[in-house]
């Protein structure tokens, strides 16, 4: 059974939005101040959110967490920010993750069933906890890049891929997060107005987000001039908070720590990312830079490869004469 | 080329349009290159069967193809506009892509560019001038025909039914009409597999990126234990293979992984056996042998069970594939719809072949040894001969011969 809790744990669940629907209430009933409880913890939420920090739920009052969490996701839409929707799926995706771990399992199979339509079954061998249809699994698993998550790792047995509970854990949160993202896209999401009297309560918020965005513009990179294309398009993505491929990823983190940025630099360069993980950003930075496993410093891929993987954009004249994207930097840096 | 297209479009004025049956005709895109032109025709669409044969006979194509996509509007001609509704799942299996040594006799390679050439699998680009100008002329062959067969048949046996759950009687297979097989999966799970989804169903039948450690194998104090062969997936899988392994190499296949402790493997075969036949996970695996090279034996072992598919058609959401019950335009044969149970005795070279009124007289420029139905032909260059009308349009469409006068 799914209790009034799970739904303030778990509000992506299809129970928890038609609790909310019994309130009856719109984004313009907001507007009267009855609300300010609800108001001020859906703030507090968002604040959260560009913060990056998680907000633990509240449990003495469940109806103002629920209410409150709905509230905060439809200004975050209304604010036609992309960045902050981003930020808040991000943390929603973290505090699933956190909370379903620790979760019962047999609850975890309802939440996979009212939230997603996931068929889990409990499932007792080799060591994994359930099993999932294949199909199932597929909607969201290749998203991640990492060769534990690939199909041919799993146990597959009739149709069905078992798995142990952190993994569900992972790809249900996941599933959350992508949950929020798509929502994004549709029409009556997009048409979404924010009434007056809510707007500038939003005051704080839009100047958190600016300033946060500011630092993170700040830290520049050592003669911007001389950068390629390429490595700026990518570098342009991250601060604007969109997410980047793994490829680009590399391509990046290996180009600037050539170019004599420090670990620590490129880390906070990242921290602006949508889905930033600071232990995996961590660790792939200084893998990258050689610090872990092997010691060879690994250096950006050339040209010709970043170009069959769609990153060499924007090219210019200079592009002509160079094969390496550091080349491109030598070149220029001279002339500057 | 006039009696190849007079026998297409007898074929296609014949055809029974129940013949021309698929699944949700409608949301499909049609299309097909003509005789008159190598350019494709696409983005039609039929409301039913009547009307698609009607439009053959009119337009006979050399070539026919619809969609593996199911759309919203398969006539759009924009790709966002045909609203893309799911596709289904197809594994392509082609003795062009299966490494065969018959080929060093049947497959001639040839460069435009310098005019070098060679036999088997085609160069890149060419060895003498670099260019990439290859032209190749392919041949079917029994042999080809038979380890696609079997690709197919391990692909169904060891991957599709066991693995992911499809009941043999829910897979279609096509043969592709030249040299090789294509397996549709229509069921409604899998049509909304996204492109990133296909890619990890044809990784796993490939084996790409495994992982032997996610598998179970590991050393813990000093013991190495590894998946149980009765274990369902990959994880059986890897324990069977090397048990097979184990089982069968000679001592001289061991020495190349192993070097000097070939001899090791050797001696102790049948307490490795045991052990993995009793134990499970538990395998005995004699000192000295680390668990590096236990991985190495594993991975030459795996090499039989891995599927030789083409990954790009299954990967590939919006694919053309081939028409059932049309025909081949390099070959004349029908591309036959065939059910799990009868793909064992069917013979391409005789159950595609849809011409068989009486003989022609052709003038055969050049084929290696071949054989159509029980009329076998080659090597032979530059001859006239009267040869039974299969045979003939299979040479005309191959380009490898013409009208005798
Ligand atoms: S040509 Fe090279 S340096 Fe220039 S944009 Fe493309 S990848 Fe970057
Ligand atoms: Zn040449
Ligand atoms: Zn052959």
């Amino acid at each position: 059974m799914l209790t009034i809790e799970d739904l303030a744990k778990y509000p992506f669940l299809n129970k928890a939005t038609s609790y909310i629907a019994q309130f009856g209430l719109t984004l313009d009933d907001f507007s009267s101040g009855e609300f300010n409880k609800i108001i001020d913890r859906a703030l507090m939420k968002l604040k959260y959110a560009i913060e990056g920090k998680i907000l633990r739920i509240d449990s003495s009052e469940l109806d103002i967490e629920i209410l409150s969490h709905a509230l905060a996701l439809a200004l975050a839409y209304g604010m036609k920010n992309a960045w902050i929707v981003r930020r808040f799926a991000n943390i929603e995706q973290k505090k699933c993750y956190e909370l379903m771990k620790a979760e019962e399992s047999k609850k975890l199979i309802e939440i996979a069933k009212d939230g997603f339509g996931w068929n889990l079954e409990l499932a007792d061998i080799n060591g994994y906890d359930f099993s999932m249809p294949l199909n199932q699994f597929l909607q969201i698993a290749p998203k991640f890049q990492s060769q534990s998550w690939k199909l041919v790792n799993f146990m597959v047995s009739n149709g069905k891929v078992y798995i142990k509970k952190e993994k569900i854990a992972r790809l249900l949160s996941e599933a959350v997060k992508i949950k929020i993202l798509k929502k994004m896209e549709e029409e009556e999401v997009k048409r979404m107005k924010i009434p007056e009297e809510l707007a500038i309560k939003l005051k704080d918020i839009k100047k958190l987000i600016r300033s946060r965005r500011e630092i993170m513009e700040e830290r520049e990179v050592p003669k911007e001039g001389a950068i390629p294309p390429c490595i700026s398009a990518i570098m342009k993505d991250v601060k604007e908070g969109k997410p980047v491929s793994h490829m680009a990823r590399f391509t990046v983190t290996a180009f600037l720590l050539n170019i004599g940025m420090s670990v620590e630099e490129i880390f906070n360069f990242f921290k602006n990312i949508a889905d930033f993980d600071e232990n995996k950003a961590l660790y792939q930075i200084r893998h990258i830079a050689g610090m872990i496993g092997s010691k060879t410093k690994y250096i950006p891929p050339k040209c010709e490869v970043l170009k069959s993987s769609g990153l060499c954009i924007n090219q210019d004249k200079y592009c002509e004469k160079v094969k390496h994207p550091l080349q491109y930097y030598k070149i220029r840096r001279k002339g500057l | 080329m006039n009696i190849i297209f007079q026998a297409f479009k007898r074929y296609y004025s014949n055809i029974n349009p129940s013949d021309l049956h698929i699944i949700e005709l409608e949301k499909r895109e049609i299309a097909l290159i003509p005789f008159k032109e190598e350019r494709m025709i696409r983005h039609i669409s039929f409301k039913d069967l009547t009307s698609l044969k009607n439009y053959l006979e009119n337009n006979v194509p050399l070539h026919l193809y619809y969609s593996s996509a199911y759309y919203g509007n398969p006539q759009a001609e924009d790709m966002n506009a045909k609203c893309w509704e799911g596709a289904d799942l197809i594994f392509d299996v082609d003795a062009d892509h299966i490494p065969t040594d018959c080929k060093n006799l049947h497959d001639k390679w040839f460069c435009l560019n310098c005019n070098e050439y060679g036999f088997g699998v085609p160069p890149e680009d060419c060895p003498k001038c670099k260019q990439r100008k290859i032209d190749v002329t392919t041949w079917i062959c029994e042999k080809c025909l038979d380890i696609a067969k079997e690709e197919v048949l391990k692909l169904i046996d060891e991957y599709l039914v066991p693995d992911f759950g499809i009941n043999s009687k829910d897979i279609e297979i096509c043969f592709s009409g030249h040299r090789g097989y294509h397996i549709h999966i229509q069921l409604e799970d899998f049509r909304k597999l996204s492109g990133d989804g296909r890619r990890e169903i044809a990784d796993y039948v490939r084996g790409i990126g495994i992982d032997l450690r996610a598998h179970g194998l590991r050393l813990i104090n000093g013991i190495v234990f590894g998946p149980d062969i009765r274990d369902p997936g990959w994880r059986g899988r890897i324990a069977r293979a090397f048990y097979e392994y184990i089982s069968k190499s000679s001592i001289e296949e061991l020495e190349k992984i192993l070097g000097k402790k070939a001899e090791l493997i050797i001696s102790k075969r049948e307490k490795i056996l045991d052990s993995m036949m009793m134990n499970g996970t538990k395998w005995f695996i004699p000192k000295g042998i680390g668990i590096k090279k236990i991985s190495k034996i594993v991975e030459v072992a795996i090499k039989r069970n891995l599927c030789n598919i083409d990954e790009r058609v299954t990967i590939d959401i919006k694919r053309l594939i081939r028409y059932p019950n049309s025909l081949h335009g390099k070959t004349g044969l029908k591309v036959c719809r065939l059910s799990y149970s009868n793909l064992n005795k069917f013979d391409p070279l005789k159950d595609a072949v849809v011409f068989k009124s009486g003989s022609i007289k052709i003038y055969v420029k050049e084929v290696p040894k071949i054989r159509m139905e029980d009329y076998e032909l080659g090597p032979i260059k530059n001859e006239v001969l009267e040869v039974p009308e299969s045979l003939a349009i299979y040479l005309i469409c191959k380009g490898a011969a013409e009208m005798g006068k």
